[in-house]
């Protein structure tokens, strides 16, 4: 009895004092929402494991295969898959609640089929079965001639979209490539029973719409108040677009709006409209800069609220040779001292990306740049107007330099701000994180490739043609001691002529771009007299082209030049994947360029191109012609390729097809003369480069000149083909690309060039198609010869530019 | 110093600056004010509040989350853990769940995310066989039914 009484309050110990015990906690006691959680993380680790994860248990399906489609892509590439897909989205209405960002990839319309048309309803099908989308993302062809139009959509398909705009989950829209050809009625249409969550919009190079002042609808009743807003900035149409969604009949009201993006910039003004309307209440700004006139800045005086700005610059603008410094003092300059920026963010670039080959190209020491300017945009933020600003990230993009040096040297001329609180990065150019410089680095790489190419053929030229100039010019350099760090001083400090005697007179203030500008100045100077001496001598320093004819027309070339020849030929070899044999055949007699090159050439008869003595006035005005070009000449010439090509925001391009000949160069360089003079309202000075064994054809090149630059001087002619025997091709193309002041330069044609079709694909600004395919020919007497046989020739004389 | 009553009637007193990572602590604070009174969490037992103390130590004095972050932008997506969270996450699975738990009832959002990405972490490179192994799961489908879900999720594969 006693023991039956002591058990029994044991046991009433035990349930009043411990719980009971619990089973062992396993992943079931998880709640939906953390498995919920889990599932999300791994689904942007491992898709294939989320897969798994939805065959492990129903529940599990029901939490997991939801998340597996929470992102979808449509594309009208399988009509099969399109009807397969459409008949599962309409069987499952758990998946298609779960979408929340839909991206939709359309071909051009060139590739529209019929099944293709059907293809896309199937896809508005989709569309409007999705219940709670979040984001909806257009994507199109940008660099095709056939981009997909708003005009050429089906109604069922333009419905479905403005039914997704229409969900009360919807967010975020982009559209990028599509072109939204409507007129600014229509235009409101489209937004008109958008969302009110609808408040972060994207359009991207849609810009081909009717922004004209006609049609303008009335003030809308509802207006979609944006919070974000990303927009480009590129060309004309751009701005028209940004200043048609400044007006108060824009269905957009951007007066809330706290966050702007400027893709691509090349007007300043478009974005001061847009910072003076937003005012206040703007917080993050992030401009792109990609070609903007040095002298104008962004107006930031009413954004009294911006709290983070966010400023990049493309490799138009190197530290080296335009520096954005100035124009970002400029812009910090005109916010209101009672700011609230609290965040600065800059990304330059200090050396252009395309010298790769740092050993063999030296980039100039730390020491030779100039950081006054960074010491200037320390004192203007070291000042009391910004002493809210807590964070300055100076991202650095460069190639080839002691880049630790550099940043250390400007950020301790910046001063106080280095010490508060002054991130400076610097980034090798191969290794930039963000995708949009990515891109440009993988550009310029492929420019690099074929400028060593190009390097290689116009060393060759001037091997064989051997004018006296050049040696003229490596008298001057070796006769200075310190030559190589001389010439980075890109005209700052001049250099004394080492001979006596010199009757002419010649000076390169300073040539501040790219590589093509350099090569055409190479050529000129290539057909300069003999008496004529260039004493102030200053080059882009990363363009090697500079030393190429020195060490070619060296005829005791020393080995290391052989070596550095044969390799540069070799890489040139590898990275073009071989000399066209066709052409190579034509134009070389000497099938094998690289033997050539070893050779090392003495000063030989011209064979193919016999370059004329300009005549004497080029003296009195080549002073005033270079000047012109480096105050407001091309700042963005690229001898690119049509790969290149193809890619956007490159402007004043040229495409170097083929082999490059003197006429080549310095028909660019005519452009670009053109172009400077036209904006300086001087002309006269064109008319001597072009010079020829023909007073006709001299003539006849004079008055193209002089047209070419009365066209645009008045701004009229934004289109200009002086093709030979495109046709109509090029006019048309560039008509319908709006490409202005288009160049085509083609001088012997065997095949029709691509030249066009890198027009039609791209949507360039000042482009500058220049083809030139030689044949045995080739020969000047040749060649006129055949120009002479072709009418169409005579209207045009393009071939007597030079 | 706060006062801290476990499910299994521990008491513990731990720094205030510590415990507000846990923003339910927080926010009570400073509902109720200044008192003597333990704070009772029926649901966190004794050796996983000593482990959360932990947690809370370790990252005594880093700034605290915003409250009013959308939880779904918290943290990076990525399955990345720096090194002392997997060194103090490295314990058995019970615990594992049971420190989920009382940080989901205890709204430490660095903590949450941190245990989440462990057990996506341990998912990672598994078939669903070994899923099921891993953490003791049945398997309640048919074949069809599971022909049928492969079926479907190969929409999700092509990408």
């Amino acid at each position: 009895m006693f023991r039956l009484r002591q058990t029994w309050l044991d046991l009433l110990q035990l349930l009043t004092v411990s719980p009971p015990p619990r089973p062992p906690l396993s992943i079931a006691a998880l709640p939906a929402e953390l498995l919920l959680s889990v599932f999300a993380s791994l689904a942007d680790d491992d898709a294939a494991a989320l897969r798994a994860c939805t065959l492990v248990c129903s529940e599990w399906r029901a939490l997991a295969q939801p998340r597996l489609f929470h992102e979808i892509v449509l594309s009208t590439a399988d009509m099969r898959k399109s009807i397969a897909f459409q008949q599962f989205m309409l069987s499952s209405p758990t998946i298609r609640a779960a979408v929340r960002a839909v991206t939709v990839h359309f071909p051009d319309l060139d590739s529209w089929a019929p099944d293709r048309r059907r293809a896309a309803n199937l896809m508005a099908d989709v569309l409007e079965l999705l219940p709670r989308p979040e984001s909806l993302r257009l994507y199109g062809a940008r660099f095709s001639d056939y981009r997909i139009k708003w005009s050429r959509l089906s109604n069922h398909l333009k419905n479905s979209i403005r039914t997704l705009l229409h969900r009360p989950s919807m967010t975020t829209l982009l559209i990028d490539g599509w072109v939204l050809d409507v007129n600014h009625p229509e235009f409101n249409t489209i937004f008109a029973d958008a969302s009110t969550s609808l408040t972060s919009i994207s359009l991207l190079d849609i810009s081909d719409g009717i922004w004209g002042v006609h049609d303008v609808p009335a003030v809308p009743s509802r207006r979609l108040a944006l919070d974000k807003l990303t927009v480009t900035n590129t060309f004309s149409k751009d701005v028209k677009f940004i200043e048609w969604l400044s007006r108060p009949e824009s269905i957009f009201d951007l007066e809330q709006l706290t966050s702007l993006h400027v893709v691509e910039s090349r007007d300043d003004a478009s974005v001061s409209l847009l910072t003076s309307l937003i005012g206040p209440s703007l917080e993050h700004l992030e401009v792109n800069i990609s070609y903007t006139p040095q002298d104008s800045s962004i107006g930031l005086s009413t954004c009294t609220g911006l709290r983070s700005l966010s400023l990049s610059f493309g490799v138009f603008y190197t530290e080296l040779y335009y520096s954005s410094l100035p124009w970002i003092c400029a812009t910090l300059d005109t916010l209101s001292p009672h700011n609230a920026l609290s965040s600065l963010s800059l990304s330059l670039y200090i050396t252009h990306p395309r010298n790769t080959n740092a050993r063999v190209f030296p980039p100039p020491p730390v020491g030779r740049f100039n950081y006054d300017r960074w010491a200037r945009l320390g004192a203007v933020l070291g000042g009391p107007k910004f002493g809210g600003l807590g964070d300055v990230r100076v991202q650095l993009v460069h190639h080839g330099i002691d880049a630790r040096g550099y940043s250390l040297m400007a950020a301790g001329r910046m001063g106080e701000v280095e010490e508060r609180n002054c991130l400076m990065e610097a980034k090798k150019s191969k290794k930039v994180a963000s995708s949009t410089l990515k891109r440009r680095v993988q550009r310029s790489a492929i420019v690099l490739r074929k400028s060593i190419y190009y390097r290689m053929v116009t060393l060759r030229r001037y091997g064989w043609t051997g004018p006296t100039g050049y040696r003229k010019i490596r008298a001057l350099r070796s006769s200075e001691q310190s030559a190589r760090d001389t010439r980075w001083d890109s005209g700052q400090r001049e250099w004394q002529d080492g001979t006596a005697g010199h009757k002419g007179d010649m000076s390169v203030v300073s040539a501040p771009t790219a590589l093509g500008t350099n090569a055409a100045l190479w050529s000129i100077l290539g057909t300069l007299s003999s008496p004529l001496q260039v004493r102030n001598y200053a080059l882009d320093p990363e363009d090697d082209t500079s030393d190429c004819p020195v060490a070619l027309l060296n005829t005791r070339c020393t080995a290391r030049a052989r070596f550095v020849l044969a390799r540069r030929a070799a890489v040139a070899h590898v990275g073009l994947g071989g000399l066209d044999p066709v052409a190579s055949k034509m134009i070389h007699p000497v099938p094998n360029i690289t033997s050539r090159l070893r050779q090392a050439p003495t000063r030989q008869s011209n064979h193919g191109f016999r370059l004329r003595a300009v005549p004497p006035p080029l003296l009195a005005g080549n002073k005033y012609i270079v000047t012109s070009l480096s105050e407001s000449g091309s700042r963005e010439v690229n001898t690119s390729n049509r790969t290149a090509a193809r890619r956007k925001s490159i402007h004043r391009y040229f495409v170097l097809s083929q082999f490059l000949t003197t006429y080549t160069l310095c028909a660019a360089l005519v452009h670009i003369l053109t172009t400077a003079c036209a904006q300086s309202r001087t002309n006269g000075r064109l008319s001597y480069i072009g010079s020829s064994n023909n007073n006709r054809s001299s003539h006849n090149s004079n008055s193209n000149n002089n047209n070419i630059a009365g066209d645009f001087r008045r701004g009229c002619s934004r289109e200009f083909d002086t093709s030979l025997f495109s046709r109509t091709g090029g006019t048309t193309a560039a008509r319908r690309k709006s490409i202005r002041r288009y160049f085509v330069i083609r001088c012997h044609l065997l095949s029709l060039s691509e030249s066009q079709h890198v027009a039609r694909g791209n949507s360039l600004c000042r482009y500058i198609a220049i083809s030139i395919i030689t044949h045995p020919m080739a020969h000047p007497r040749g060649y006129r010869k055949h120009a002479d046989e072709c009418p169409r020739d005579r209207a045009h004389h393009h071939q007597d530019l030079v | 110093m706060v006062l801290l009553l476990t499910s299994d009637n521990e008491m513990f007193s731990v720094a205030e600056d510590v415990i507000k990572r846990s923003a339910y602590i927080k926010n009570m604070l400073e509902d109720v004010g200044e008192s003597d009174l333990p704070i009772p969490l029926p649901n966190v037992e004794s050796n996983v509040l000593v482990k959360i103390l932990e947690y809370c130590e370790h990252y005594r004095g880093e700034p605290l989350p915003a409250s009013d972050v959308d939880p779904a932008e918290i943290g990076d997506r990525s399955l990345d853990i720096a090194d002392w969270d997997q060194k103090y996450m490295a314990v058995d699975q019970e615990m594992l769940f049971e420190i989920i738990l009382a940080a989901n009832y205890l709204d430490i959002k660095s903590l949450l995310d941190v245990g989440c990405k462990t057990v996506a972490k341990m998912m990672k490179g598994k078939s669903s066989e070994e899923i099921r192994t891993l953490f003791n799961i049945a398997n309640d489908f048919t074949p069809e039914e599971e022909a049928q879900i492969r079926k479907e999720n190969a929409w999700a594969e092509c990408r």
